[in-house]
């Protein structure tokens, strides 16, 4: 058996352009060496019975006997102040501040953490105030979920040390509060040349790096540090302050910074929120907290094996650094995006990196509960998804929830992603691949341009192309993207928009976080966790997340049509409408002699399947917009998304609802531009269908063929 | 925050309805009765601990029969050494375990030919 994951590894940036360097990550659980090619990817389906994998070889970048080694991954959110205060000698200090768990674990987490003063809840989940070698402990676990004031105070003159802890909303069965002093046994210094950490436990620093352990679950908000009698804090940060940002200062002499690593969830509620308000931008002080995770990553810092710099005429595209090892074989995704870049080329591909990222290294096969039900077969696993399951450290997708049971909110790309590549993970990033080989094999020129770049460059990256098209799932949009590429469908441009379930979740992106974006949940949408009260908005701009739809933007109202249902055990097929015969749109069926498209195809058997959308003029379907084609016989196994129904009723299938389908929808845009939207995912897995003999890539061809001529679209067509 | 219920599914399955089996065994995929449907959707949400998966030996050719653990991080344990050959294969065998499991009654329906 070859292995594909006795060597894991990463591309940093995901995304470049052509001679940009990226750098190449590796670590190995087993062989010493490795050899590297570089391979962009026509087809990444490696299912023999599918549409047949096809990957180019590079004539760059390829290296011979690397050496490699296993890197450690310091996974777990924490905040870290470097240096901290200085103290020489003190009669007292007093830690303070508030904090709400939210797992009980079987190691120890630590709260606080300076030298050799820390709070840890305890495995028996009791508080726990340590100095040196001694602990006090709190008289009863604390609850999980339940806001919490301590303190510690060590008294260096009196030779003692004493814990507070309060509970504020008292339970009745349960101490409110409690104070237990202890009298040293041993001397103690304060040892505070150490950096101060909140959420974990300080080990090392290698090669200024550091590295943590014992990572707390749950919020801390308003710590502060006294010496002395002073009444005024030695130091104090307000996390209500700076919520966008990687760092915040301290309060008072706006000196010791403490710097948030693996993103710690900030825009948090604390011990102040009332319900009054939902986003941290109206009310800040009701946002004081910030919420640590053990499994947050944002970036494993691995150190680099290998840079790739591609040459100027290397083409855009998907691409792997294919790692090569005794009995391994193991692909590192990378994009080289067109960018700017001027172009013969007319159509350009948007690869939709963020929807990558959001399933990165999902776990719901193994977490969600309801996973098989909604694929409705027993659940397999393949090797890389078993090694994901037992190395939790290579961080979590959007669908996944922590081990505290919160939602996942921020997904990065600094990490191995073992499910955006090659292999049997098919979802998203492979069945792309089919519309990649399609245009190949239909010998259309085209650029890939990514989803960063489109957050980045706005519509100036679409403005040079005829045909923009968008993906089988493109789900994932930030501001910046939806009106980008609104701004290009109203402008001229023309927009193929080849799946399903597209332009439904909204995120944000950071200048702070390199590669990582962010994503509430919200209450409302298909969903594997739901978003914790008062916290739909994003720290990272403040806009609320959530569905586009919940904020006058569904789908429809961009492409035509929007989310209305999963359908993951069979997929079936259109029907032309009688209005798609008119003189707008014949055009899309020339040569095609039956009103039946796609019942074939690569999932499920037929073009309309895995998730649809369908045509409503009430979310915002243009008024101009065509139904050119629907499906039929959708059956049972489609299932009407939550937002699309308002009471609950039982009658919420494909046999008896029919809001169960996928509308096919064309319309014209000012400036002579055009849009054509399947409206499922299954479209992109029967384009190849039979070698491409088939009426799925015909009508395909024949739209994209008009929306290539220069003439423009408009009313008298 | 709503989270799952791992012991939400209350249907009671009546082990001797041997015509649901059959009707499962000659239509994996479907469409079912209404009765068929409600025995699927039990099995499918049965709690995460113990649950019944496949483990990819072969891609697209061997499949190995283990239960998942219910933990995180923690690997699915292998059942024996049943191994498949086919999803459909996987699907009829893991369908007669379950009803086994859920009723205490063994399928007397023949396997497919």
């Amino acid at each position: 058996m070859i292995s594909t994951t006795d060597i894991i590894g990463y591309c940093q940036p995901y995304e470049i352009a052509a001679q940009e360097t990226t750098e190449l990550k590796l670590s190995s659980n087993r062989p010493k060496t490795c050899s590297v090619k570089v391979m962009r990817i026509v087809c990444a389906d490696i299912d023999p019975n599918g549409p047949g994998e096809e990957f180019v070889e590079q004539s760059w970048g390829e290296t011979q006997n690397l050496a490699i080694d296993k890197q450690e991954i310091n996974a777990g959110s924490y905040a870290i102040v470097k240096p901290a205060p200085e103290l020489t000698s003190v009669d007292t200090i007093s830690i303070k501040m508030y904090i709400w768990p939210t797992k009980s674990s079987t190691n120890c987490q630590v709260i606080f953490n300076w030298g050799n003063v820390s709070f840890s809840i305890e495995t028996d989940g009791k508080l726990a105030f340590n100095f040196g070698s001694e602990s006090i402990i709190s008289p009863e676990p604390l609850l999980l979920r339940e806001w919490y004031e301590i303190e510690g105070v060590i008294n260096f003159k009196a030779n003692n040390f004493y814990l507070k802890n309060r509970m504020l909303n008292p339970v009745v069965g349960y101490l409110a509060k409690s104070k237990t002093t202890a009298e040293c046994t041993q001397t103690f210094l304060l040892t505070t040349q150490h950096p101060i950490i909140f959420g974990a436990k300080f080990k090392e620093s290698i090669h200024r790096r550091e590295f943590t352990s014992h990572h707390y679950n749950g919020k801390v908000e308003a710590p502060k540090i006294f010496v002395n009698k002073n009444k005024k804090p030695l130091v104090e940060w307000d996390f209500s302050k700076s919520i966008s940002k990687a760092s915040i200062l301290d309060k008072g002499y706006s000196k010791f910074k403490a710097t948030f690593i693996n993103a710690p969830m900030r825009g948090a509620t604390g011990y102040k929120w009332d319900g009054s308000v939902d986003s941290w931008r109206e009310k800040p002080s009701h946002y004081g907290s910030v919420h640590f995770h053990e499994d947050d990553i944002t970036d494993c810092e691995w150190q680099t094996i290998l840079k790739i710099t591609p040459p100027a005429q290397a083409r855009s595209g998907y691409y792997i650094a294919r790692i090569l090892a005794d009995g391994v074989q193991s692909d590192i995704p990378f994009f080289i995006t067109q960018r700017l870049k001027k172009s013969k080329n007319k159509i350009l591909f948007l690869a939709p990196t963020a929807t990558y990222k959001a399933y990165a290294n999902t776990h719901v096969k193994f977490d969600s509960h309801n996973t098989e039900n909604l694929f409705e077969a027993p659940i397999s696993f393949s090797e890389d998804e078993l090694y994901l399951n037992e190395h939790r450290e290579l961080g979590l997708s959007h669908y996944d929830t922590h081990a505290d049971d919160s939602g996942v909110v921020y997904v990065g790309d600094r990490r191995p992603m073992l499910n955006n590549r090659p292999g049997l993970y098919t979802f998203n990033y492979i069945n792309d691949t089919h519309i990649i080989k399609w245009l190949e094999k239909k010998n259309y020129g085209y650029e890939v341009a990514t989803d960063e770049d489109l957050n980045r460059l706005g519509h100036a990256l679409l403005d040079n192309y005829k045909v923009v098209i968008t993906a089988s799932h493109p789900e994932y949009y930030s501001t910046k993207m939806w009106d980008s590429l609104s701004y290009y469908q109203q402008n001229g441009g023309r927009h193929m928009y080849l799946g399903g379930n597209g332009f439904y979740w909204r995120i944000a992106y950071s200048d702070q976080y390199p590669g990582v974006i962010e994503h509430r949940r919200g209450v409302s949408g298909v969903r594997t966790w739901e978003g914790e009260p008062g916290e739909h908005h994003h720290s990272f701009n403040g806009e609320p997340g959530g569905l586009w739809r919940t904020y006058g933007r569904a789908p429809q109202s961009l492409v035509g049509n929007g989310f209305s249902s999963t359908m993951f055990v069979k997929s079936t097929y259109f029907r032309r409408s009688k209005e798609s015969y008119g003189q707008e749109t014949d055009f899309i069926f020339k040569n095609i002699n039956t009103d039946i498209i796609g019942d074939f195809g690569f999932r499920g058997g037929g073009c309309v399947g895995l998730e649809i959308d369908r045509w409503d003029q009430d979310l915002g379907s243009p008024h101009n917009s065509i139904v050119i084609a629907t499906s039929e016989n959708i059956g049972a196994g489609g299932l009407l998304t939550g937002e699309e129904f308002i009471t609950t009723t039982r009658a919420l299938d494909g046999d008896q609802n029919s809001r169960v389908r996928a509308d096919m929808v064309f319309f014209t845009t000012p400036g002579g531009g055009a849009v054509w939207s399947t409206g499922t995912i299954a479209w992109a897995t029967s384009l190849l269908w039979n070698d491409t003999k088939n009426s799925v890539s015909e009508v395909t061809q024949n739209v994209l063929n008009r929306f290539l001529e220069n003439k423009e679209f408009g009313l008298n067509e | 925050m709503l989270l799952y219920d791992p012991d939400g599914a209350i249907y009671n399955i009546d082990g001797t309805r041997m015509d649901l089996a059959k009707e499962y065994r000659d239509n994996l995929r479907g469409p079912f009765s209404l009765e068929l449907q409600r025995v699927l959707d039990k099995m499918r949400t049965t709690p995460l601990k113990g649950r019944l998966v496949l483990l990819v030996i072969e891609p697209f050719k061997i499949f190995r029969l283990a239960r998942l653990s219910g933990q995180r991080g923690v690997s699915p344990s292998t059942v024996q050494d049943v191994r498949y050959y086919s999803i459909a294969e996987a699907e009829w065998d893991i369908f007669k375990r379950r009803w086994l499991e859920l009723t205490g009654i063994s399928i007397s329906v023949s396997d497919p030919k």
